[in-house]
């Protein structure tokens, strides 16, 4: 068999994105379906059965399963994913107006990490085995370690309690993307900073290193245009999977500095068993992933050349 | 200042159709004819009392009644047209407006007093407050499945016919006023003058009437004709179509057999037909409209709520105990959805209020200068219900029935301690239902009756009871919904054991542990809380009458079904009093469940406000009687 096209790769990662979405969708669907009753969430101790079934109707929660999942589907493939049971606006638009909070926080938040996380790797690979190594290792440990809800409180604590430098929550701003950034940001960046350190250092004593050095290049020529493009390739790989971590983090992110994106939304429909909005927000989400991971295998061939090669 | 207590001085009276015909043909001469004359001028010859004169002018502002009175001058000749043809119309008209001039300098005199009420010096008019909140989800209308317990929108936006004094918790007048008539067959609704929704329309009693059916689930104006509120309970006396008398009137039917006034649509809030009509349901939830002290002005979902002082609100400063015009000029709530970011807010300045916030935090700010600790006093009276319904062992046998086993349950558990070493330690026993004010149990009753905290008599009344090795039980609550409640919980597991009461505990969401709980038929306990509403009616309903959505501990031969019964169909007021504090002894006396005690939440804020709920909960529900104070 040969070597696959890059167009064959790009159909093929799509039909199986589309597969992935739709078993994710599918499972919440029944899942929440089957544990949970969003009519409780919605009356009070002395709503009677009768009244609890009138508005298990009017949500459309009556009826088989089986047939609430086949409709389900129908008006999903419509982009149809019904009204939010708490706001009645539809749930398509309660989670699109919150996906680009979402996407501003992840977005710097990666670049963010990316940032912070691929010099300080190169320098600690560059300097291995020094005391500076040592303090990009120590402090990759460090932002791996802190869980992202108790780092988030002590940067209100110091930088907007204490020095008032920061807004403590809320949206606008730049000012009020800063410390979400940093505490969504840091697990990842230490993740990256690691995988260059590890790549670089694997890279800058192969061969063609070697060579380029023989070839009298310039040492920064080396290491930015020959050995770093190697050693980012596990920090492409591992960005697919971040932008999942990244995606799961804003559900503390958010609910700690009260960032109105989709993670605190999530969370509160999951609470309150508003399928709709829980399921349009999955979809969301999902195909999120499924995009970032379809665009990270298309990256290869660019970062790479040998598997440009290969394709063709 | 003057309390008329509407519930206190409602009295046996009747009104007859012939009346309200004869008022209601009067009506077509205009509104101010009625106001002349008055629905409570009866001249039937069956009337057997003159009814009671409607208070709609107790908490009109002077500012309000001015134009009132004016208007009725205006009236005078249409009237008088009128009088010539009926002398005796005349002489009740005439003594209408001696009774009317009366208010009149009733109202006055409550403006003065007002004007000091009000602390015009001492209050920051100009100022905005912001509370962090922790969350603000949901959509604008008031009656929609969900949205009636919200607490950043109904009560600063919304109102209702009646509402709660906050002292003495009883009802009184808001927006309206009710009587009695027909032999407690039907109400008559008087909607008091000045009310608007915030744009500007008058709120009529064509509003009340749309209210009332809307929350009962009709619908004219939907493609559906109906609209599911969950919340048509609060209107479940109601057994007929309300009848429009005119803009201020309206006449409603209904059962003979329920008197609590929350059960006749006394508390629901009043929605505005001709926005709903325009909007629909679904639109009317996204741009909602309201009458209350606040007018919306920003809602970002989950962000903000920004709320304007409503200048025109027609309820002034009379009466501090009574929802009435706000102080501060804008309220925002502002989202934070953790305790600590709340803090965070409060301490860097961007917030004026922290409500909501666990002991564990606001501890150390007792005696910090700057802020003001808020304690609300006792709430939501923390219980553990034993079901009683169903067997617990395949021979048929719930030791629960026993009441030695309850009584036991009741000794075996050290409730001071529990809430000295978890809670505040400024946490009360719980006596069952009811607020002292409302039939509850009097502190004179409730000390002697105590079950006191002794293992000894415990084991002794498990030992009488044929328990002396224990049995193992089922134990349900609920994880996360009340502070403390993971804790509260496991401390009883543990002093249950002692006795040998060995349970399994299990902790679920509340509305999980709800559904459980209503199903009626699952054996154990369930920890669970009676509300804090100021006529227990509702735990009544629910909790305590035999099929009550969560009635699990039903004692058919203690007498607590007669009493649940005979409070509920007394509409003599001292005599309602009476079966209810009966009721709350015998509840109590039959160890029916295993009382705790009354949680005490707390909350921060800036030392430059003042916020004073009189004994209510100071949570973001009432935040229309926070006052900014000049600096």
């Amino acid at each position: 068999m040969g070597p696959q096209s890059i167009s064959t790769i790009l159909v093929s990662r799509l039909l199986q994105g589309i597969l992935v979405v739709f078993v994710v969708i599918s499972v919440v669907f029944l899942v929440s379906r089957l544990a949970r009753n969003p009519v409780e969430y919605l009356t009070t101790d002395e709503t009677t059965e009768e009244e609890k079934e009138l508005l298990k109707e009017q949500l459309g929660l009556t009826g088989p399963i089986g047939i609430q999942y086949v409709k389900f589907l129908w008006d999903a493939v419509q982009l149809d994913l019904g009204n939010s049971f708490i706001s009645a606006r539809p749930a398509l638009s309660e989670v699109s107006s919150r996906a680009s909070k979402t996407l501003q926080l992840g977005a710097s938040a990666l670049i963010f990490s990316l940032v912070l996380g691929v010099p300080l790797g190169i320098i600690a690979a560059l300097y291995r085995a020094t005391p500076t190594d040592w303090v990009a290792r120590f402090l990759a440990v460090l932002g791996q370690a802190i869980p992202n809800f108790w780092l988030g409180l002590i940067l209100i604590f110091f930088f907007a309690v204490q020095l008032d430098l920061m807004p403590t929550g809320g949206s606008g701003g730049v000012e009020h993307l800063v410390l979400p950034t940093i505490t969504l940001g840091l697990l990842a960046s230490a993740i990256s900073m690691r995988l260059t350190r590890s790549g670089m250092i694997d890279v800058m004593g192969t061969d063609f290193v070697r060579t380029a050095r023989a070839k009298g290049l310039r040492e920064s020529t080396v290491i930015w245009r020959h050995a770093l493009r190697h050693a980012l390739l596990p920090v492409a790989t591992i960005l697919g999977i971040q932008v999942g971590y990244m995606i799961a983090g804003t559900v503390i992110v958010e609910q700690v500095f009260a960032w109105p994106g989709i993670g605190r939304l999530m969370l509160h429909t999951i609470l309150v068993g508003d399928f709709p909005v829980m399921i349009a927000g999955i979809l969301v989400i999902s195909t999120s992933i499924v995009v970032a991971n379809i665009l990270v295998d298309l990256s290869y061939p660019i970062i790479d050349p040998r598997i440009r090669a290969g394709a063709r | 200042m003057t309390e008329r207590n509407y519930w206190q001085r409602m009295r046996r009276s009747r009104m007859s159709r012939r009346a309200l015909l004869r008022a209601s043909g009067r009506a077509g001469v205009g509104a101010a004819g009625l106001a002349l004359v008055g629905c409570g001028d009866d001249d039937d010859d069956d009337a057997v009392a003159q009814v009671q004169q409607p208070q709609q002018q107790q908490d009109q502002p002077a500012a309000q009644a001015q134009p009132q009175h004016q208007q009725q001058q205006q009236a005078a000749p249409a009237e008088q047209q009128q009088q010539q043809q009926e002398q005796q119309a005349v002489a009740q008209a005439q003594q209408a407006e001696q009774q009317e001039q009366q208010a009149m300098q009733q109202q006055q005199q409550q403006q003065q007093e007002a004007v000091d009420l009000s602390r015009e010096g001492e209050t920051d008019w100009e100022r905005t407050v912001t509370v962090a909140v922790p969350n603000a989800v949901g959509g604008l209308d008031v009656q929609a499945p969900g949205n009636y317990t919200l607490k950043w929108n109904g009560p600063l936006h919304f109102d209702q016919m009646l509402q709660y004094d906050l002292v003495t918790r009883e009802i009184v007048p808001h927006v309206g006023s009710f009587e009695w008539i027909e032999d407690f067959t039907a109400l008559l609704w008087h909607v008091n003058p000045g009310h608007a929704w915030h744009d500007g329309t008058p709120l009529t009693a064509d509003d009340v009437k749309f209210s009332i059916e809307r929350a009962g689930g009709e619908a004219a104006y939907n493609d559906n004709g109906t609209y599911e509120t969950g919340i048509a309970y609060i209107i479940s006396a109601v057994n007929g179509t309300a009848e429009v008398i005119d803009d201020s009137t309206l006449r409603l039917p209904v059962n003979t057999d329920v008197t609590a006034p929350g059960s006749v649509g006394t508390t629901m809030p009043l929605v505005p037909r001709h926005r709903i009509e325009e909007l629909g349901d679904e639109g009317y939830n996204r741009d909602g409209l309201a009458s209350g002290p606040f007018m919306l002005d920003n809602f970002e979902p989950d962000i903000e709520v920004r709320s304007v002082r409503n200048d025109n609100y027609p309820i002034g400063y009379e009466n501090l105990n009574r929802k009435h015009r706000a102080w501060a000029k804008e309220i925002v709530q502002s989202v934070r959805p953790e305790p600590v970011a709340r803090l965070a807010a409060l301490q860097a300045g961007e917030a004026d209020v922290a409500p909501s916030l666990e002991w564990e935090i606001v501890q150390d700010f007792v005696d910090e200068p700057g802020f003001e600790v808020l304690f609300d006093p006792g709430c939501c009276p923390h219980t553990i219900f034993p079901n009683t319904l169903v067997p617990m062992f395949d021979d048929g046998s719930n030791p629960y029935r026993d009441i030695r086993v309850r009584q036991a349950m009741n000794h075996a558990v050290d409730v001071e301690t529990i809430y000295t070493a978890i809670a505040t330690g400024r946490e009360q026993r719980a006596y069952g239902i009811g607020t002292r004010q409302l039939g509850g149990m009097q502190p004179e009753q409730s000390g002697p009756l105590t079950m006191e905290y002794n293992v000894e008599k415990a084991m002794q009344l498990m030992d009488a009871a044929g328990y002396a090795d224990g049995f193992e039980s089922d134990f349900y609550g609920t994880a996360g919904f009340f502070a403390w409640t993971d804790q509260i919980a496991l401390s009883v597991q543990q002093y249950l054991d002692v006795v040998g009461i060995r349970t399994n505990l299990q902790l679920d969401p509340l509305p999980d542990f709800r559904a459980r709980m209503a199903q009626r038929d699952v054996p154990g306990l369930h920890y669970y809380f009676t509300n804090q509403s100021p006529d227990p009616f509702q735990v009544i309903n629910a909790e305590v009458a035999e099929g009550g959505t969560l009635s699990v501990a039903e004692y058919p031969d203690s007498g607590i079904q007669e009493l649940v019964e005979a409070q509920r169909s007394e509409f003599d007021p001292e005599k309602r009093r009476q079966y209810l504090n009966e009721l709350a002894q015998l509840i109590y006396t039959n160890a029916s469940w295993l009382f705790l005690f009354e949680t005490v939440g707390t909350g921060l804020m800036s030392d430059t406000l003042e916020w004073d709920m009189k004994g209510n909960s100071r949570d973001y529900g009432g935040l229309w009687g926070i006052r900014p104070l000049v600096t």
